[in-house]
């Protein structure tokens, strides 16, 4: 990608209202996660035993759980957790979803027809049931968590590298390389390869959010983090019993999954825009 | 009179249930022969007199006369036998006295109101399992003209203070006055019949809804009441809240299995470390006891010198206890080491009821300010009782229910039940014998001074470390008397007890 190219992307971008408040979004979350430690008021697991189920005050500015901890200090922490799992959960669905992909489109064949089966398998199964099952019997967990929303959502992945090889590998340039002899390795991962990357960056920018509201969800339902851990799903079930007469126990974590998929969802919005030249022929 | 349950009965057989809102139905429709006094002596219920013999194998129960069924017909000794024959058969809680335990092997009837109970075997906590709602009395020709599970399900007949008049399955039950009722036991000081002349039993899962009729004046009274929503209620001028303790405790519980815990100051530190007022305080919402003893104080045969003999908390005696045990370095994250070891601990318990999931997440920071850092790993409840049998924890905190004290305690520490429901793993031979004399002695004075001696050593071992004991909650409208009279049974005061609720 030469400096034009890079230099039009970012203008295009900057252009999109909706994809700078998303870029805002998502840079305060990942500067929270960043600096928790620092701007926290206090240590997410203390407890405070004189301080149970404190409303919102200038000491406790989102107030205090059950257990007497600082919802705003496990809100902060929880962006850790949220970062952690989006991002662990879309780079294994990329690793694991474009690995295959570029092999069932490139090599085609039976190769192509048993991969793409599998993307079948998986699909058929939902996949909030199929990760709740996963992570309850891997024994739940951060790591437990990550690998059961991974294990159901790479068949995008596949799908979308594959489809972008076989359109890829018609092209002439490709062709050409064949013709003068090079290795199918170094076609694959010098010219096939990085041709794929736009829209599979566009989909990893969206999957962002379906991977932390499913950990969330996971969360939720008990299957995700242990106690006391402050991921944001856990500190919503927390709360789910007080919302009559302690609903901030809930709502700032909410809001926080809230603003966060937001933000990754504009970004992603204003990426695909930029990125995905079909659209730019709508436009 | 309304009232809210949290939880629909399966069904309303009293010999078939095992699930408690189907007893509280049942303990206004249906009767066993004897009750349980505020003092935990059985007491006549159905019957005038009982005596045993000198061997303690023949219980004789002289039955009182003119006892009527909801269908009018009077109660006679064929209707005992026919139910506890049934009762023997078909009950999943029956493990004491029948047959199969060498208990009742024979039921003789020589007239109409004398039944007498031939054992096989002394068995001397009979007339407490004899006082069991479960072992419900029901009539004979009824009973041979139903199927075992028609029985709760089409229609239920019995000498209660409330007749079953209908179920509406998921909305409530509703039970009428019997106006016959007239031999409530002596300390009701109310023979009957019942002063609210209709029971609606309202069933209403979700805990937010509950809240919010209770709130509204919906409900009478109700012993379901959402501990996230006491605050509320007890704030609400129009409403009045008691409480009474239960028999349902919660504990924690050391993995004897584990090397660790074979050093008694290991377990004596943690004892020592943990705050049950703080347990109390958050994990239940301050609705709820410290827990002294393992067995309960609304529990039969419970001992109230475990308050005197329990640890207390106290943060220095626990850390010495660590010292002396060669914990003494603490590393960088506040963790005791010992030869190169951190002292870390795996702690289990059920995911599912954010009590416990509290619970929990308290002894893990109580046990970190002596520098014991706990591992929690909560699961649902059937995940959780197969790590506890196959002993795969250091540390579990578990919940228990039984309002008998002998058969519950013999069930939590007896080495019999160790891969069941010892959870300490642990086999102790002069518990295992006091809990067998508590249990099988002729003699009550030593019977019960075994189980006093039982309830010590438990306390002692710091094995298992009593936490908290729920309490019975109780939401009324201010207009709803009789609540006192309610409570002054410390034990079960949802049980049958209804009948001396009414509205101003």
């Amino acid at each position: 990608m030469n400096q034009l190219t890079l230099s039009r992307i970012v203008r295009k971008f900057t252009r999109n209202r909706l994809a700078l408040v998303g870029l805002v979004f998502v840079a305060a979350v990942v500067l929270t996660a960043l600096l928790a430690g620092v701007i926290a008021p206090y240590d997410p697991l203390a407890m405070n035993f004189d301080a149970l189920l404190v409303s919102p005050s200038a000491t406790h500015p989102m107030g205090t759980d059950m257990l007497g901890r600082d919802v705003l200090s496990r809100v902060l922490y929880g962006s850790r957790y949220a970062l952690l799992i989006g991002m662990g959960v879309v780079v294994l669905q990329m690793v694991l979803g474009g690995i295959l992909g570029l092999i069932a489109g490139f090599v085609g064949g039976v190769v192509d027809s048993l991969v793409m089966r599998m993307v079948d398998i998986v699909w058929s199964i939902p996949g909030l049931v199929l990760a709740l099952a996963l992570a309850g019997a891997l024994g739940g967990g951060i790591w437990v968590m990550i690998i059961a929303i991974a294990v159901t959502g790479w068949g995008q992945f596949t799908r979308l590298v594959r489809g972008q090889v076989l359109s890829l590998r018609e092209l002439d340039y490709i062709t050409a390389a064949h013709a003068v002899g090079a290795p199918r390795r170094r076609i694959l991962f010098r010219h096939v390869l990085p041709n794929t990357l736009g829209p599979v960056i566009v989909y990893t920018t969206l999957e962002m959010p379906t991977a932390i509201l499913a950990s969330a969800a996971l969360s939720f339902l008990g299957v995700g983090a242990q106690p006391p851990t402050p991921e944001w799903g856990a500190l919503i079930a927390d709360g789910r019993g007080l919302v009559g007469f302690a609903w901030w126990v809930s709502t700032f974590p909410g809001l926080a999954i809230m603003i966060t998929a937001l933000g990754f969802n504009f970004v992603g919005d204003g990426l695909r825009d930029v990125l995905d030249p079909r659209f730019e022929r709508r436009v | 009179m309304v009232t809210a349950f949290q939880e629909e009965p399966d069904f309303l057989d009293p010999h078939r249930t095992t699930r408690f809102h189907s007893l509280v139905v049942l303990s206004y429709v249906t009767e066993p022969l004897l009750d349980i006094d505020p003092n935990f002596n059985p007491v006549p219920l159905l019957v005038q007199s009982f005596e045993w013999s000198e061997d303690k194998l023949t219980l004789v129960f002289h039955l009182k006369r003119g006892i009527l069924f909801h269908n009018g017909q009077e109660m006679t000794s064929r209707d005992v036998k026919a139910s506890y024959e049934r009762y023997f058969r078909l009950s999943p809680l029956e493990n004491y006295l029948g047959p199969k335990y060498g208990g009742i092997t024979e039921i003789q009837t020589p007239d109409d109101y004398t039944v007498i109970f031939k054992f096989a075997n002394p068995k001397p906590l009979a007339l407490f399992h004899i006082a069991d709602a479960h072992a419900s009395i029901m009539p004979a020709d009824w009973l041979a003209g139903m199927v075992d599970e028609e029985v709760g399900v089409k229609g239920l007949v019995g000498t209660g203070p409330y007749v079953f008049d209908r179920w509406i399955r998921g909305d409530r039950i509703v039970l009428k006055r019997f106006e016959a009722y007239n031999h409530a036991p002596d300390y009701m000081n109310h023979a009957g019949p019942a002063y609210a002349t209709e029971l609606v039993m309202r069933i209403i899962p979700e805990g937010a809804t509950r809240l919010a009729e209770i709130l509204a004046g919906n409900i009478d009274y109700t012993f379901d009441v959402p501990l996230m929503g006491y605050q509320q209620i007890a704030a609400n001028p129009t409403l009045q809240v008691k409480m009474a303790p239960t028999y349902s405790v919660q504990y924690l519980v050391c993995n004897m299995k584990r090397e660790i815990f074979n050093d008694k100051r290991i377990r004596l530190a943690i004892a020592h470390a943990i705050n049950k007022e703080e347990i109390v305080r958050s994990a239940w919402f301050g609705i709820a006891l410290p827990l002294y003893g393992l067995v309960g104080p609304g529990t039969t045969g419970y001992w109230k010198g475990v308050e005197e003999i329990a640890y207390a908390y106290d943060l220095e005696k626990a850390i010495a206890y660590l010292e002396q045990a060669g914990w003494t370095t603490v590393d960088r994250d506040g963790v005791r080491m010992k030869d190169g070891r951190r002292l870390e601990l795996t702690l289990i318990s059920f995911s599912n009821v954010d009590q416990w999931k509290a619970a929990a997440q308290v002894v893990q920071t109580q046990l970190a300010r002596v520098g014991i850092k706990v591992n929690l790993e909560l699961a649902e409840v059937g995940a959780t009782y197969d790590r506890a049998r196959a002993a795969n924890y250091d540390l579990g905190i578990f919940r228990n229910t039984w309002w008998m004290g002998q058969p519950y305690l013999t069930f939590l520490t007896h080495s019999v039940n160790i891969g069941s429901s010892n959870f300490g793993q642990w086999k102790n031979d002069v518990i295992d014998t006091l809990l067998n004399l508590s249990s099988n002695a002729l003699d009550d004075a030593l019977r019960r001074e075994a189980f006093i001696v039982a309830q010590a050593l438990v306390v002692e071992s710091a094995v298992w470390i009593p936490l908290a004991v729920n309490v019975n909650v109780m939401a009324a409208r201010r207009d709803v008397g009789g609540l006192d009279k309610l409570f002054s049974h410390p034990w079960q005061p949802p049980l049958m007890r209804a009948l001396v609720l009414y509205k101003q």
